[in-house]
């Protein structure tokens, strides 16, 4: 081994031929677990690849997420994609390239040549790779331009007698279906059938206009029995957890100290809000299940319709096509066990089920609402003694797999397919809730606990960032205020705190681009916010400008990022636009009012996302090593903007405890 | 829904075709004429993913009926294919999940058409009220900017 590091992926499937096939001359085929969900990650595999073979960009494809070939990864999640896949593949076109010597790839793969140990073939030294940046930069913008011009997303796929599907809108998770007229639906144009088992209804037909018609006319017929309720808060649904779980604690309660400073930052129950709705095609033959899914786990969602539907995994395909973007643990893997329902009950068709808006707003796992509290207590030097985090949320993983059929659908029918418990990720992906909860600043003593509401009636998993949005958040308002309690400059005070240069390179930088200044003239303020997240990817450091108007507004934002080698650096900007952009969407609009026990929104007029004339001017800078490993970068940026925007309020209005959205209403409740 | 015959032009060409006259245009555009361009996002008009022009003015096409197009201009996304906006966008990696895109270049196209040089605050108004959640803005306007500059040469 060079120094590289072999990953699980490469553990599971150590031959190169499991990872780089080549089909035909001057076609290499890269298989890779890890799928295409609108983060560029394609590009950045291919690009490793052929860096690895030497060979242009253009001659490599890439196979992913088909569970008829190709490594099963687990999730395409957590920003580990690069990390994990890309150095797998990177590992397995040296060895490639090392077999091969002056041979050619493909009269070698023809005869069995890649069949041998990545592991064993390593070379000693790194091979010189090929400058790719025009490369990444052509199929950059070839996949931009086959996107706009369509044809490629799951939506697009047109199978021979395709079945248009829609399901009926279920008006509370726990409402019952009492009666739907069958005889008056099924007589209307275009209808096949009407599916119903228990209070899972969905209506099959011809052409999709006829199945948008017939539907909208079966939410108008049937009769629901729900429960009824007034407006629950976060605060009330995430009350009754009474256990803590103690992360870590390194002896904070011995930690004396009257000077305690608090950061505390909430927000509501979110939603992915993709502008696709979730799509899934089935279909039922032999015995046999096909299904075309934009999941971000094929080989998951197989496990978990093998449960579910009580069939043998090997009766089961998955097929990875693009959907809209995901942002997280959306709709994708239970509308794909809706379809199967309905292959399943007709077989041979081919049923292209597409949620419609309100199902995509509601119908999916929510964002988990969560509110972090971070507490230092200030030593009588005043450095920080003790930092203590303090989160409540609801769980964070809720995804299908093996042993969890974990369908929305599921609890519904007749004989109700129920989920398996929430649980949180393990602290080796990162954690869920209590992701960056610990703080990277030196503290005497370090405490990290939280109370998650695993038996919440609500459906919650992850969201992009999970946890790292509001604990960073927490975290970075607790030193801003520290610094303040004790006259020093909130740069300077971070920095004194920071053992690790990457990360006080970012913030000297941020600070430098932006002209940082702690200045406000009552109406606008800039705000300070770093993280690396997991504590082991990517380091981010974000300012911002607020102005207090009719509403917040965010006119300027910069952030400067180390992901050590970026193997899309275009891409990897792009992710840190896009991240920042997103979180200050959900931190001043958005939020999923729960009324009666039920996500409250059926729409964009009632879920609201920034607009571009909301939107900030947005400086990035890369900097670091590009000789050091490559860091995960796609969810970097999210609690480092909620920080900046946290910090620059709090600096703007006096305070420690914010709640977000930050609408106008409820920056004035939150101001009195 | 009554079945008729409806006349139009589609990016430039005549199409003449049989169907339900109250059909929503995105259902005839993608799944009769097989342009997939246009996609659906909401079913109301409130977020453009199935944004195309017609006259020249922008509509989205969830929402409009097949008789309204009736003897009238249509253009959709693949009738772009030469245009500088699709290069422009692809220049500048102007998207990250592409949903949104054939929408927000249509709306572009509107506004260039009537405005060869529109300044910041025309390109954003004319974007407004099309939606994108992966947070490509920044680039889209500059990519409609880019386009602007190399239509007027």
């Amino acid at each position: 081994m060079t120094g590289m590091k072999l990953s699980k992926s490469l553990e599971n499937y150590p031959l190169i031929s499991d990872w780089l096939k080549f089909p035909e001359p001057g076609r290499v085929s890269v298989r890779s677990g890890r799928v295409e969900i609108g983060q560029g990650i394609s590009l950045a595999l291919r690009r490793i690849v052929a860096g690895a073979l030497n060979l242009p960009m253009a001659q490599i494809d890439l196979v992913a997420g088909d569970t008829r070939s190709g490594p099963d990864e687990n999730y395409t999640a957590g920003s580990m994609s690069v990390e994990l896949s890309g150095l797998a593949l990177r590992a397995a076109g040296q060895a490639a390239r090392a077999v091969a010597g002056q041979g050619d790839f493909w009269a070698i793969a023809a005869s069995g040549g890649f069949d041998v140990p990545i592991r064993d073939n390593l070379p000693d030294t790194p091979q010189a790779e090929p400058d790719l940046l025009l490369d990444l930069s052509v199929a950059a913008s070839e996949s931009i331009r086959d996107r706009i011009l369509g044809g490629g997303y799951i939506h697009d796929l047109r199978l021979p007698d395709i079945v248009h599907a829609r399901v009926l809108t279920q008006p509370h998770p726990q409402a019952r279906l009492l009666d739907l007229p069958l005889a008056e639906i099924e007589a209307m144009p275009g209808v096949l059938a009407v599916h119903r088992d228990g209070s899972f209804a969905a209506i099959l037909a011809a052409s999709e206009a006829e199945v948008m018609s017939a539907v909208a006319r079966a939410d108008s017929l049937a009769d629901w029995d729900q429960p009824d309720g007034g407006v629950q808060t976060a605060d009330d649904l995430l009350a009754g957890t009474a256990q803590t779980e103690v992360m870590t604690d390194t002896g904070v309660d011995a930690v004396t100290g009257n000077r305690r400073i608090t950061g505390e930052f909430a927000r509501p129950f979110l939603t992915h809000a993709s502008i696709g709705t979730c799509c899934a095609i089935a279909q039922w033959h032999d015995d046999r299940l096909n299904v075309w899914s934009h999941a971000q786990g094929p080989f998951q969602l197989k496990a978990g319709l093998a449960h579910a539907l009580k069939l043998a995994q090997d009766q089961i395909d998955v097929i990875h096509m693009p959907g809209a973007g995901c942002y997280g643990h959306n709709g994708a893997d239970d509308v794909a066990f809706e379809a199967a329902l309905l292959a399943r009950a007709r077989p041979g068709a081919p049923i292209r089920l597409a949620w419609r808006r309100a199902d995509e707003l509601t119908r999916g796992p929510l964002a988990p609402a969560m509110r972090s509290r971070a507490t230092i207590t200030l030593g009588d030097d005043g450095g920080i003694a003790a930092f203590d985090l303090d989160i409540v949320s609801a769980p964070h993983q809720r995804r299908p797999g093996p042993g969890k059929p974990n369908f929305a659908a599921g609890p519904l029918l007749d004989k109700p397919v129920l989920p398996a418990p929430a649980s949180e990720p393990p602290p080796a992906n990162g954690g869920g809730s209590d992701r960056n909860g610990v703080p990277m600043y030196r503290s005497g003593a370090l405490r990290v606990a939280r109370r998650v509401a695993y038996d919440i009636p609500l459906r919650t998993s992850a969201m992009r960032a999970l946890g790292a949005y509001a604990n960073v958040a927490a975290i970075e308002l607790a030193m801003d205020a520290a610094a303040e309690e004790t006259r020093q400059d909130p740069v300077s005070f971070r920095q004194a705190a920071l053992d690790d240069p990457r990360a006080r390179d970012v913030i000297r930088r941020v600070v430098d681009l932006s002209g940082f200044a702690t200045e406000t003239d009552g109406d606008s303020a800039m705000g300070l916010g770093f993280a690396r997240y997991k504590n082991k990817a990517g380091y981010c450091a974000v300012v911002l400008e607020v102005m207090a108007g009719e509403s917040l507004s965010v006119p300027r934002l910069w952030a400067v990022a180390d992901v050590g080698e970026a193997i899309d650096p275009d891409g990897v900007v792009a992710q840190i636009e896009g991240g920042a952009i997103q979180a200050l969407s959900w931190s001043l609009k958005e939020e999923v009012p729960i009324i009666g026990g039920a996500p409250a929104v059926s729409d964009w007029e009632s879920y609201p996302i920034l607009r571009f004339s909301e939107i900030p001017e947005i400086k990035v800078a890369l900097i670091g090593d590009p000789a050091s490993p490559p860091l995960g970068a796609g969810e970097i940026a999210q609690g480092p903007v909620a920080a900046a925007l946290a910090t620059a309020v709090r600096r703007l209005f006096g305070l420690s405890s914010i709640s977000v959205p930050l609408t106008p209403d409820a920056l004035a409740r939150q101001i009195i | 829904m009554s079945d008729g015959r409806v006349s139009f032009t589609l990016n430039g060409e005549p199409v003449e075709i049989e169907a339900p006259e109250a059909e929503p245009l995105l259902w005839t555009l993608r799944n009769r004429l097989g342009l997939t361009g246009a996609r659906f996002g909401c079913g109301e008009g409130s977020c453009g993913a199935c944004a195309v022009l017609v006259d020249g003015q922008i509509e989205t096409s969830c929402s409009l009926k097949l008789w309204a197009v009736e003897g009238r201009r249509v253009e959709t996304v693949e009738g772009l294919g030469d245009h500088p906006l699709i290069a422009a966008f692809a220049a500048e990696r102007a998207g990250q999940c592409g949903y949104c895109l054939s929408g927000l270049v249509m709306r572009a196209k509107g506004l260039l058409d009537n405005t060869p040089d529109p300044d910041r605050a025309e390109i954003i108004a004319a974007l407004d009220e099309g939606l994108c959640r992966c947070g490509a803005h920044p680039r889209i306007l500059r990519a409609v900017a880019r386009a602007a500059e190399d239509l007027r040469g």
